[in-house]
């Protein structure tokens, strides 16, 4: 017997009635050897036995596990009661499915990028190495140098530093490639060996050494083909060529992959103090980051006498734990938006619940009826749990499959870059969490029925069914406290979501210091061909002049670095003036009608004019952060700047760049960040600056007509046949893009809220309609009393605005709780900004008058007569 | 499970007592349900009317908690039944079954007339 009973009840029933066949033909001849008439022993026979069917059923239900049996009888009639109401079960599983889906890809997100460890060994030792103070901030060679020779601390270290993306080609043919420099060590500190070849020698990152050059794997692949030796084959880089030293295995992955390496080259001597590299170690097993940031700190005052110019607040270097670097920037988002799906999640959930009491209010009828033929409470609570289960599994299935379809497409949303990995998907973890998430919000949701149907009696509910009851005005507390519920979460959505849509408002309203509006913007990348800085200024000119004849252009410029899109440190110090000096100063290479084109004032003095040529003194302008610090008084006229002078001391960045006079002050523009106040620039005029040519970005005024591009490409084509022109875009693009991040943030809290707001509106809605469909008979009652319609109109809207009031002012507390962990996403606005909350008090208000005077209009038309005679 | 509420004795017998019965009757030796039924009540001297149907779900139950053995075989008048012989550990059960009955019958008369 044992397990097999429970597949073979086929075969055993049929031999159970044999038995009761067998058993009735013994008792028949018995009856008629005691001489009974054939038809009555056999009667008598079956009058002895009983009922041979109920016998049979009771084997039979013993060879079942009764469990499974009446789930499966559950189950059916839970599909037969969900499909009689369409539109309930239609509501209860989107809602859930929208609730866990957001859930299981937000946990996608934030596996894939805070919970994931990094996939190099050992990843707990790796560390970034940054400035002390700045944990993020790029490091001169000569740091990298120093402490990677001093510390006793760090087992390894190592430096990267991006580069332009670069046309590579080999034997396979050319392509677009992006370029990583990387110092020795690098892949060794990550933990990572190439798969052939070695990594870069010290000898290859000296000055004059032969180019070396590591590959992906992928890169190699589509260069060499599988099986070709690409070790000591010939590559090019641009225009220089390169011997492939290594190859990097499939997957290798930096806080972002790169297609080829090239040595970070340490020249020695001043090119060393150029601060860009991302400088990462790896700790010696058993150091904690304490004993390590002790003994940088320990080792500053030895590298100040080493380079003096660091200045006596130099502290040196500190470490952070790699990982924590590379998801700080994100992680805070990322758990807003956890936290916002959560409360989505909560919300949806409550109304759930709160939907299922309804439904248990409206089938008391039901219920009485059956606990009155004897099913008893537990089997009618489990019933209930099994309809709520049928619907949370439907809803978490639902939920599970949308977020694994729609992941990709979420993920290609977010306008930040995502520092995994990995690519992120809907993994083993994540079903994990979606499983749980599941349950729980089932168990949640299904546990209000359960609490308020402790009390059931049959009389009770059988008298009361459709009027209010003990257990019926339970509910309706429960109801009442999951609407509050509901209410106040949708505020603390809503106050998230006006508190970004107001920082972006704000953003918009940034004053940025130029008008982006009309001005085209494009880019042609440097070229080894133009051998002197004077080539490329007759470059450059000709192809102004060219711009400048064109149809519709007003006026045409050239700068060396777009508004917004990237930052320069230069050390800048005026003449005669060493406590006049920053550090790291914006250096704008631009053409004499810059500041006409981009709308840039001239506050005082000039700006670049005809006068100054090739040949004339060199001239500068400041901006007026510059002139504010270094001149409060006025005072300028006449003053003269030192580019790569820090502190009275020739950095030794540039060789002979002469004194160049100031001759005006511009107007203050947004540097790289919107959100940042504008730093201190120097505009240095192209002609006169032979020494910059790392590419041009172009900016033109009027002129956009359809073909633009192409007119610039033959105007370009014309003067140097050679040179590549792109990126052609909007100046007006360019300032959105900077927004993005906020747009993104405000966009998505905004539908979140917005969901939000409806569910909790449906809510209340449905809650009143239901208040008042049971009191239809007190409403008649109270009309036919003398009660006018505005006081039922009153009455019902009162219920509502009642809960509505206690749901705002719990949500208002709540977000005043919550909203400081949105402060570092706001611009412009405080964190309990007053207006914000005004804002969602209104709105949430007008919302849930509107959802609570359809229900009470509709009892201002009971009639009175109909009313009374109800039931 | 789900039906054991379900009383599958009629009348005045106890839970548990015809499992007992059964078990008793199989003593003297391999029976098929019929002859259980009248020995039962033969052995009550016809107190005990045992519903015939009740029997079977009580074997199917002793059977299923390996007291009791079943195999088919050919009855007295030539006809195909299923006997049922009690197991090594149906012979267990019934001895502490039938003490734990005497306790019983002990306390509950103890009760009824404590006097004696």
């Amino acid at each position: 017997m044992s397990w097999s009973k429970y597949f073979r009840r086929k075969q055993w029933d049929e031999e159970r009635a044999r038995e009761i066949e067998a058993h009735l033909e013994l008792e028949t001849a018995d009856n008629l050897a005691r001489g009974m008439a054939p038809a009555d022993a056999r009667n008598a026979a079956c009058r002895k036995m009983g009922n041979a069917a109920r016998v049979r059923e009771e084997i039979y239900t013993m060879n079942s596990l009764g469990f499974v049996e009446v789930l499966w009888q559950d189950l059916r009639y839970a599909v037969r009661v969900l499909r009689k109401s369409p539109g309930f079960a239609a509501v209860a599983v989107l809602s859930l499915a929208l609730g866990i889906g957001a859930n299981t890809a937000v946990f996608s997100l934030v596996h894939a990028v805070l919970l994931r460890p990094l996939p190099y060994p050992d990843a707990g030792r790796l560390v970034r190495v940054g400035r002390s103070g700045d944990p993020g901030s790029s490091v001169c060679r000569a740091e990298l140098e120093f402490w990677k020779r001093r510390s006793t601390t760090l087992a390894l270290a190592a430096g990267s530093e991006g580069r332009k993306d670069q046309s590579f080609s080999a034997a396979g043919g050319s392509e677009w490639v992006h370029v990583l420099a990387v110092s020795t060590d690098f892949f060794r500190t990550l933990g990572v060996a190439p798969g052939e070849g070695r990594e870069f020698e010290p000898a290859e990152t000296r000055p004059g050494a032969p180019h070396a050059i590591i590959l992906s794997e992928e890169l190699r692949r589509r260069a060499f083909g599988a099986d070709s030796p690409a070790i000591g084959s010939a590559v090019k880089l641009g225009e220089t060529a390169y011997t492939v030293a290594g190859v990097i295995p499939r997957g290798f992955w930096f806080p972002e992959a790169a297609d080829v390496y090239v040595p970070l080259v340490t020249i020695g001597g001043s090119f060393d103090l150029e601060t860009n590299a991302s400088m990462m170690a790896r700790l010696k097993p058993g150091v904690t980051l304490v004993r390590a940031d002790a003994e940088m700190a320990a080792l500053a005052p030895e590298f100040r006498r080493e380079y003096p110019f660091f200045g006596d607040r130099y502290r040196g270097l500190a470490v952070t734990p790699f990982h924590e670097w590379l998801v700080g920037g994100v992680r805070l988002k990322l758990l807003l938006l956890f936290g916002a799906v959560g409360l989505l999640l909560a919300i949806a959930v409550s109304n759930l619940a709160s939907l299922l009491l309804a439904r248990l209010e409206i089938r008391q009828k039901e219920i009485a009826v059956r606990l009155a033929l004897g099913s008893s409470a537990g089997r009618l609570l489990r019933q209930f749990l099994v309809e709520n289960t049928l619907i949370g599994v439907a809803g978490s299935l639902a939920g599970l499959l949308g977020a694994y379809l729609t992941l990709d497409w979420m993920v290609s949303l977010i306008p930040f870059r995502l520092p995994a990995s990995a690519p992120v998907r809907v993994d083993l973890p994540v079903l994990i969490f979606t499983v749980t998430v599941a349950l729980g919000t089932g168990l949640l949701f299904s546990l209000a029925p359960f609490l308020t149907s402790a009390g059931l009696d049959v009389h009770e509910t059988l008298k009361a069914a459709g009027r209010s009851a003990g257990a019926g005005a339970l509910r309706g507390r429960v109801r009442g406290f999951l609407v509050v519920s509901e209410v106040a979460l949708s505020v603390t959505l809503l106050v998230g979501a006006a508190l970004l849509a107001r920082s972006l408002y704000r953003m918009h309203q940034e004053r940025l210091g130029f008008e982006p509006r009309g001005v085209v913007t494009f880019f042609t990348p440097p070229a080894r061909r133009y051998r002197e800085g004077s080539d490329y200024w007759r470059f450059e000119s000709a192809v102004l002049a060219k711009l400048q004849a064109m149809p519709g252009v007003r006026s045409a410029a050239a700068v060396s670095t777009l508004p917004l899109t990237s930052q320069s440190n230069f050390p800048v110090q005026e003449q005669g003036h060493p406590e006049h000096s920053i550090g790291g100063m914006e250096i704008r290479i631009v053409t004499a009608a810059y500041f006409e084109t981009m709308g840039i004032p001239i506050r005082q003095g000039r700006g670049f004019g005809a006068q100054d040529t090739e040949t004339s003194p060199p001239a500068v302008l400041v901006n007026e952060t510059v002139a504010r610090r270094w001149w409060p008084g006025g005072g300028w006229s006449g003053s003269h700047v030192l580019a790569g002078w820090l502190n009275g001391r020739n950095l030794g960045l540039m060789d002979d760049d002469p004194p160049r006079q100031v001759v005006g002050i511009a107007g203050d523009t947004k540097t790289v960040y919107l959100k940042a106040p504008p730093r201190p620039t120097l505009y240095l005029l192209a002609s006169q600056t032979p020494w910059y040519a790392d590419g041009t970005n172009w900016v033109v005024r009027g002129g956009a007509p359809a073909g633009f591009a192409g007119l610039v490409r033959s105007a370009i084509a014309d003067v140097e046949p050679r040179q590549t022109v792109g990126r052609f875009r909007n100046l007006e693009e360019i300032v959105n893009s900077t927004m993005a991040d906020s747009r993104f943030d405000a966009w998505l809290f905004g539908s979140f809220a917005a969901l939000a707001l409806l569910v909790a509106a449906i809510g209340v809605y449905g809650l009143l309609s239901f208040s008042v469909a049971r009191r239809t008979h007190e409403i008649g009652t109270r009309m036919a009393l003398g009660a006018t319609r505005a006081d039922v109109l009153l009455l019902v809207l009162r219920q509502g605005l009642v809960l509505i009031g206690i749901g705002l002012l719990v949500g208002i507390a709540g977000a005043l709780a919550l909203t400081r962990w949105l402060e570092t996403l706001l611009f412009g606005v405080r964190p309990a900004d007053p207006a914000s909350f005004a804002a969602v008090a209104v709105l949430l208000l007008a919302a849930g008058a509107l959802a609570s005077y359809i229900p009470a209009r509709r009892a201002t038309r009971v009639d009175p007569m109909v009313a009374l005679r109800y039931e | 499970m789900a039906n054991r509420d379900r009383n599958p004795l009629q009348g005045e017998m106890l839970q548990g007592t015809l499992d007992l019965l059964i078990l008793q009757t199989l003593l003297l030796g391999p029976a098929h349900g019929h002859t259980i039924a009248h020995a039962i009540e033969r052995g009550s001297e016809e107190v005990l009317q045992v519903e015939h149907g009740s029997l079977y779900p009580a074997l199917h139950r002793l059977e299923d908690r390996k007291w009791i053995a079943s195999f088919w075989g050919t009855s007295e008048n030539n006809r195909r039944a299923r006997y049922y012989r009690l197991t090594p550990g149906g012979r267990k059960q019934l001895q502490e079954q039938t003490s734990h009955w005497d306790r019983l019958v002990r306390a509950v008369n103890r009760v009824l007339r404590p006097q004696e």
